[in-house]
Parts: C-alpha cells; sequence; structure tokens
C-alpha cells in the first residue's frame, strides 16, 4: 500500500519546474493519504533521493498554491517538511448543503508545494512540485467511488445499514461529519432528523458503460459520442504528439501528462477508486503515459476510463435513486474540473453572475409562473430538452430545503444532447427553438446566444411578432418577464393606440456571438472561463462608438429611465398597475414582472402602454442594447397615459 | 465473415510444434495485434492453487459475460461502451453473430472466441478457469491436474471433449464459426466452443 502511495505520488507530482530530470530522483512520501489528508488535519512529506545517498543536500521548501497551511516545520535540512492544511470553512462557503458535500479543485484543499534543491555537482537547482489535498473532489451526487473521503451536510448521522463486508464507520473532522465507504453497495444513512441518505459506492472500472444500449439511452449514447469530452483523453495524446513533433523546444510541459489527467480520464488520484488512475497503478502503467501516443495502445480497462465519459459525471456504481436525481444539474458537478483557478475559472466566474442564485427566492423556485426561467429544471422543461422525458422532467425538481441551485451549467450547455451533433455545437451549447421575432438573428449569434435569448425575451402570448400582429390586437398583454433580447432585436413592443407590432432598426444583430459577443467580462486573473461571468464589455462598444461620448449616453440613460418610471407610477396611481399582494409587505429590488401585474379590465392602450414600458425596464442595459427602440417604447406608451392622467385629472376637478 | 481459418491455422501449427500443447505466454496484442508496449497483459495475482487476472482480455470494449470452456474463452454480449472515443476490438477473438430462436426478442449480441487466452504461467494444462464479475469481469484460473483443455493428447481411449477433434494425437478444435451460447441455440442442440456442434465427424 505504501509503495503504491510512494508510486502515485511520484508519478503525480507535476514536473513544471526547472532543471527536471537532469540529476537525483527524489522520492516524495507523503503521509497520510495526500489525496483526502482532511481539513485541519497535520500531514508530512519525507523526502529522499534515490542516486545520491552520500551527498547531503539542502531542501528548500515553499507553498505555490492553495489555501494557506498551518503549523509549517522544516526540519531535517528539508528533508521533511510538515503542516497542517487549512479548515473547511476557509475553502468552501458554508452552511454546508444537506447530503453529500460537493467539493472541487477549488474547495478542496488542494495545496501545490515546491520543493527545490541543488546538488554540488550539479550547474542548476531541481525543482519538483507536490500537490496534497484536504479532500478528494465530490460531486454532491449520492453514488460515489468506494475510498472517497465523503463530507456530509446535516447533523446527527447514522449508518443504519452498510453492505456486504462493509466496516467503514462515520468520522467527524474538522467539525463536519464523514464517511470513507470500503465496500461497494448500499450504504444507509439517516441523520438526526430520521431522514435517509442512501450512498451507493462503487468502483468505476467495474461500472458498466452500456448506457446506450437498447431501451436505455441510445439516443444520448450516439450525442456523447462525438462530444470533445469524449474525446478529452485522445485529443490530449494527440497534441503531445503534434507537440513532440514541432521544431519548439518548449515541449515539456505539454509532455507530461500526469497534471492534466484528472480532468481528461475517469477517475480521482491517489485513490483506490478503480479508476484511471486506480488501474493505471495496478497495471503498473505511468500515469504520465510516457510512449502512449493514442488511447488505443492503452490495456482495455485503461480505454474505458480513458475519457470524460458517462461516470466523469454520473459518478460510478449506478445512477441515483429517483429522488437524489436532482443533484446532477447542480454546478457541482461541472465544478469537479471546472472549478479549479486561476486556470479554470468557469464556476468561479458564473458564480458571480445572478444567475447563480437566480432561485434564491423561494417563490423563484417553486411557482410554474416562474421556474421555466430561475431554475435549471424549470429551463430544461420549458425548452423542452429531447433527452427528458416528463417523469425524469419531475424527479429533477429539488427537495424543499436545498436552497438555490441557480440557473447552472446544464441550462446553457447539453452535453449528451441528441437534438444535435455535438461537432456542430460550438462548448456544447444547446439550441433551443426561439419565438419568431428572432427570426432575423444571425445563425452564429443563435448558436452561441440562444440560450441566452430563450430567458432574456418575453414569453406572454400576446408578444407581438410580424406574424403574430393580428393576434396581438385582441388579447391582453400582461407584462414582460424579462426583455433584453427583446430590445436587442429591436421587436417585442405593442403600439399602445393599433396593438400593432412595434418595429426597429437592430444594429446590435451584427456583434458577432449575439450576446456572448459583448457580455465576455468575469473576474480577473482567470485564464479559462471568464467569460461565464457575462458582464458587458464596455471596451467592444469603442470599436463603433466613440468613447467621448460615454457621458451623453448615461444622461441620455438617466433621461429615459427616469421617464419610464414616473410614466410606471402613473399607471399605478391610474390603477392600470397593481402591486402582486406579498410585494407590498416586503421592501424589494425585484423586477417589474415580479412585483406588479396589470389590472383585468385596464383599459387596452394602458395595459399595452403598461407593457412596452415593461419591456424597458426590465432590461437594465436597453441603453447599450438598442437605444433607438427604448425611445420608441417610451414615445409609444406616453400618450396613452398623459391622456388617461388628463381624464382623470378632469374627472376629478369636476366631482369637486 | 470471421477470420477463422488464419487462426485456426496457426493453432494447428502451434499444435504440431509444442510438445506440450499449452497456450504460451502470448505478446501484448493492441490493434492488428502488433505487441503495443503500452497494452501489457494485465498480471495474475496467485494465492495457493488460485490465480486471478484482473481485467482480462475480451473482444472488445463494450460489455462482456464470459465462461472458460476447455481452455477456450467464450463471450457474448457486446453493447458497446457509451462515452468512448472508440470501441476498439481485440484481434484475438473470433467473433459472430448469436443465433437466437424465433421467440427471442434479442438483438444484435454477439458471440466470440478466443482459443488461446491468457493463463498464469501461459499453458493451459493443468488449469481449470472461469470468470466472475463480482468486482468487473476477472478470469480466475485454479490449478486442477484433470481438467481437459485444448491440446490435450487423445486416442481411442482417451477422447476429446465435445467440439474438440483428436489430430494428430491431440485435441484440437474444429473451425469456430462462433454463433451461440448456449445449446438452445442451436439446431443441432449442442454449443460447445461458441459453435453449434453437430456432433463427431
Amino acid at each position: 500500500m505504501r509503495r503504491m502511495l510512494v508510486l502515485v505520488v511520484m508519478s503525480l507530482a507535476c514536473k513544471r519546474g526547472e532543471g527536471h530530470g537532469t540529476g537525483a530522483t527524489a522520492v516524495f512520501d507523503v503521509s497520510p493519504d495526500r489525496a483526502q489528508i482532511g481539513y485541519d488535519a497535520p500531514f508530512s512529506i519525507s523526502v529522499h533521493f534515490r542516486d545520491t545517498e552520500r551527498e547531503q543536500v539542502d531542501v528548500r521548501w515553499t507553498q505555490v498554491g492553495g489555501p494557506a497551511l498551518r503549523d509549517i516545520a522544516v526540519t531535517e535540512r528539508g528533508y521533511r517538511f510538515s503542516a497542517r492544511t487549512a479548515r473547511l470553512s476557509e475553502c468552501r462557503e458554508t452552511p454546508l448543503p444537506w447530503g453529500v458535500v460537493p467539493l472541487s479543485p477549488r474547495t478542496r484543499g488542494e495545496v501545490v508545494l515546491q520543493a527545490e534543491w541543488r546538488l554540488a555537482s550539479a550547474a542548476v537547482s531541481h525543482r519538483e512540485r507536490i500537490i496534497v489535498a484536504a479532500a478528494t473532489r465530490s460531486r454532491g451526487l449520492p453514488n460515489v467511488p468506494v475510498d472517497q473521503q465523503l463530507y456530509l451536510g446535516g447533523a446527527g448521522w447514522r449508518i443504519k445499514e452498510a453492505p456486504p463486508g462493509g466496516r467503514a464507520t462515520l468520522e467527524v473532522r474538522d467539525g463536519v461529519t464523514t464517511l470513507r465507504p470500503d465496500a461497494r453497495g448500499i450504504w444507509q444513512l439517516n441523520d438526526g432528523d430520521g431522514r435517509a441518505l442512501r450512498i451507493q459506492a462503487g468502483r468505476y472500472v467495474e461500472t458498466p458503460l452500456d448506457c446506450g444500449r437498447a431501451g436505455c439511452h441510445v439516443e444520448i449514447a450516439r450525442a456523447v459520442q462525438s462530444s470533445p469530452m469524449t474525446w478529452a483523453l485522445a485529443r490530449r495524446l494527440q497534441e503531445r504528439e503534434l507537440v513532440r513533433d514541432a521544431p519548439s523546444t518548449e515541449t515539456r510541459p505539454a509532455n507530461d501528462l500526469s497534471c492534466a489527467l484528472a480532468c481528461h480520464t475517469t477517475g480521482e488520484p491517489g485513490i483506490h477508486d478503480g479508476g484511471f488512475f486506480d488501474v493505471a497503478s495496478d497495471l503498473r502503467i505511468s500515469s504520465s503515459l510516457q510512449g502512449v501516443s493514442e488511447t488505443l495502445q492503452l490495456p482495455r480497462a485503461l480505454r474505458r476510463l480513458g475519457s470524460v465519459g458517462c461516470l466523469a459525471c454520473h459518478g460510478p456504481s449506478a445512477l441515483p435513486e429517483a429522488d437524489a436525481r436532482w443533484s446532477i444539474l447542480r454546478s457541482d458537478v461541472c465544478a469537479h474540473c471546472h472549478d479549479a483557478p486561476p486556470r479554470y475559472g468557469h464556476v468561479v466566474a458564473w458564480r458571480t453572475t445572478s444567475m447563480a442564485h437566480a432561485d434564491q427566492d423561494p417563490r423563484a423556485r417553486s411557482d410554474r409562473e416562474c421556474t421555466s426561467c430561475h431554475t435549471t429544471w424549470g429551463f430544461l422543461e420549458k425548452i423542452g430538452r429531447p433527452d427528458a422525458g416528463e417523469a425524469e422532467s419531475r424527479v429533477r425538481v429539488p427537495p424543499a430545503g436545498v436552497g438555490a441551485v441557480g440557473i447552472a451549467c446544464s441550462a446553457c450547455h447539453g452535453v449528451h444532447d441528441a437534438s444535435a451533433d455535438s461537432r456542430e455545437r460550438r462548448h456544447l451549447l444547446r439550441a433551443p427553438r426561439l419565438l419568431a421575432m428572432f427570426d432575423d438573428v444571425p445563425a452564429e449569434a443563435r448558436a452561441r446566444s440562444a440560450t441566452c435569448i430563450a430567458c432574456h425575451a418575453p414569453r406572454d402570448a400576446a408578444r407581438p411578432s410580424r406574424s403574430e400582429g393580428r393576434r396581438a390586437e385582441t388579447v391582453q398583454p400582461s407584462l414582460a418577464q424579462a426583455s433584453a433580447s427583446a430590445l436587442w432585436a429591436g421587436r417585442a413592443g405593442i403600439d399602445p393606440e393599433t396593438g400593432q407590432p412595434l418595429v426597429a432598426p437592430s444594429p446590435h444583430l451584427a456583434v458577432e456571438g449575439g450576446c456572448v459577443g459583448c457580455h465576455t467580462g468575469g473576474p480577473d486573473a482567470i485564464e479559462h472561463g471568464q467569460s461565464h461571468g457575462f458582464r458587458a464589455d464596455g471596451s467592444r462598444c469603442s470599436s463603433c462608438h466613440d468613447g467621448a461620448r460615454n457621458v451623453d449616453w448615461a444622461d441620455e440613460r438617466v433621461r429615459i429611465e427616469k421617464q419610464a418610471r414616473a410614466l410606471w407610477n402613473d399607471l399605478l396611481a391610474l390603477g392600470a398597475l397593481v402591486h402582486v399582494k406579498e410585494a407590498a409587505t416586503e421592501p424589494t429590488s425585484k423586477p417589474p414582472h415580479a412585483t406588479t401585474v396589470v389590472k383585468r379590465d385596464a383599459p387596452m392602450p394602458l395595459a399595452r402602454a403598461a407593457y412596452d414600458l415593461s419591456l424597458l425596464l426590465e432590461d437594465r442595459g436597453f441603453f447599450a442594447h438598442n437605444l433607438p427602440y427604448a425611445r420608441l417604447l417610451l414615445e409609444k406608451a406616453q400618450p396613452p397615459i398623459e391622456r388617461a392622467r388628463a381624464a382623470r385629472h378632469h374627472h376629478g376637478e369636476r366631482d369637486r | 465473415m470471421p477470420d477463422v481459418r488464419g487462426h485456426l491455422a496457426a493453432l494447428l501449427t502451434l499444435a504440431s510444434l509444442c510438445p506440450s500443447c499449452t497456450s504460451p505466454a502470448r505478446p501484448a496484442r493492441g490493434r492488428g495485434g502488433s505487441g503495443d508496449s503500452g497494452s501489457p497483459n494485465a498480471p495474475f495475482v496467485c494465492a495457493g492453487d488460485r490465480c486471478v487476472q484482473r481485467y482480462p482480455r475480451l473482444p472488445d470494449d463494450g460489455e462482456w459475460t464470459c465462461s472458460d470452456m476447455g481452455g477456450a474463452a467464450v463471450c457474448s454480449g457486446g453493447d458497446a461502451p457509451a462515452g468512448l472515443p472508440f470501441n476498439s476490438p481485440d484481434r484475438a477473438w473470433m467473433c459472430g453473430q448469436r443465433r437466437r430462436p424465433d421467440w427471442a426478442k434479442i438483438d444484435h449480441e454477439r458471440v466470440c472466441v478466443d482459443l488461446a487466452p491468457d493463463f498464469p504461467d501461459g499453458a493451459a494444462r493443468g488449469w481449470r478457469c472461469h470468470y466472475t464479475t463480482d468486482e468487473g469481469v476477472t478470469r480466475v484460473c485454479d490449478r486442477d491436474a484433470t481438467a481437459h483443455v485444448i491440446g490435450d493428447a487423445c486416442d481411442q481411449r482417451a477422447p476429446c471433449l465435445d467440439g474438440l477433434r483428436c489430430i494428430a494425437g491431440r485435441c484440437t478444435p474444429e473451425p469456430p464459426s462462433p454463433s451461440c451460447v448456449i445449446d438452445g441455440d442451436c439446431e443441432s442442440g449442442a454449443c460447445r466452443f461458441g459453435s453449434c456442434w453437430r456432433g463427431p465427424t
């Protein structure tokens, strides 16, 4: 066991330092388990050199990444390093969700240490990087690998029933109950309130991959075959071959796949989970895969683990019970790899967006009026995900008490969306059908921004378009729920007097990529995924617009917004709009559609004017999306409101 | 049509040249049987008279159910693996479509035969093997000096197992035509070494 650990450490130490491979080979022996030391737990690293027994050197240690270690001690000339890992609360946001706590590369307390030494006979220093972690990554799903230390959110946990051969017990680590399943099968747990948690443990290598067999997920299996995730390892090996053949001398980082494999294969380095690393160790194959240029050269068992396939996201063993399947839609599943800043910051960036909190309001995650654009499951149901049946949609509703899940990765990215060939979908983006008003959106923008457009547009049946104009004349419009895409496209407004669609030019339809052509900003210092912050990048405007006019635009924005709010208040005063009950009792910064409704018997011109104003007020970026259209909406909404106000004033005078 | 003649010829050659008439340890069989260095045989781990090979060779990367018949491996199933870029066949196996009675609704099941699977010491003689699935497909071989296997010495007093022919004093398989798993798959009522067997000829 110990020998295996040393081997694994050797093979996993990311060898990025200069001087590597030019002299003595250092062996780093980490104790305890380097992959899951525990939070707020002591560990030590011993160094010995294979080829220099007689030559003593000083080893210097530096922490180059991860949360700060405590109680650091370097002894025996640096041949021994010891420290204590960070606390869980320093690594992960609290409170912990109930059940299996998701942990990502960012929150697993991963620490990168650098050891540096110089032999008397060598001209350059040697550096090695060692990665240790408090915990292994966890998707937060209840089907888990054997040997993974699980952290459990909740209190009063006890094991009700263990599978045959299961001897593991619950341990409290850093104030959190943990379980390290040591046998495959079902672990029945209960919390202090008697709520049951059914953990299904298994090994990756033992889990069948016949997901695509007849009668099961045939279409999904077909779709996923061409997914870039499926080809993650094959492509990486191919890239290495290309680099090797290239004339550049900068080949070393690309040559060593040790650090990349945790996210290009299935399984966790350093534990006995039947994953790629574990099986490679069994077969005595170095996880750097030196000499392997294509996956076909790997033994069958490794080929089956050599991709980001079904189990890489869904976990080993078997699909969870129906009542736990909702958890696959959490961003934590993708965070398994895409939450490793500064290199992979997709999840970090996403967490800064309002989408990450879209279902924070309990009503937003329960009211069917809201769920289609405030929850991931509701959105998938709305766009009619082809690979989800009705029953499947139902089981994706999180149970009460889970809290906010947000509009997570799988709303926009269909990893195995069978509606189109994965190769035709950039970044595996879904391509939901859009309303007719977006017919003019260029195909390229539609391909990259259709999922944004699907929700950032009014969804009411009365929404007029050129083909639906006649219907719009006779149907009472409600308020727009969201409108950014509609303004951008210069569509969706209604002439309050005639009921005809208000259509205007849309210069920004030409922006490459549509919404994500401008909404690319995110937290600083992220190498990949920064754009998932979706902040508008103002610098993109300057390619067409004169930056000196910013002040003028800001003034114009304030003017329009002020005027729109004044008219909105007029509609409230006139009784054409009313606050919904809960909005009247709680102060809120909620958008108009969540606080206000059109009164059922409001005169049609006022109802339409209210709708037009809601389009404008729902879009905080109206001035950037389509300022002329915002002006048009305001201009058209004004006359009927002013007339009604004047009439009311007149009646008031008369009555007095 | 599986490439059975080449395999059979190789086997007959081995049978005639090798005095012990057992399956020697084979080189790794990657694509094209080229012996890729990255695709070594998974080792047997022995304890007493039992040796266990985790990650044994199988016909391809799909899902298989296997058994050992007289020193030959016979696997059936072959559901394609999901989420992999390729499903790589191992060319040492001879495969065919499983025959099913008219009432059976299962289609596309395949049957594959490897007449020279791995053995702990490289030789079939002296081992009785089977497969288990408790911890994934695992090949388990127990020492058994009485086990009858392909390549046994034979004559009129010592006949071969059904499905084998005594050729030049050695039990040699018929040219395989993999198509069955159980006797019920065959009109002849006998499935031997993955092929329907019409009785001694």
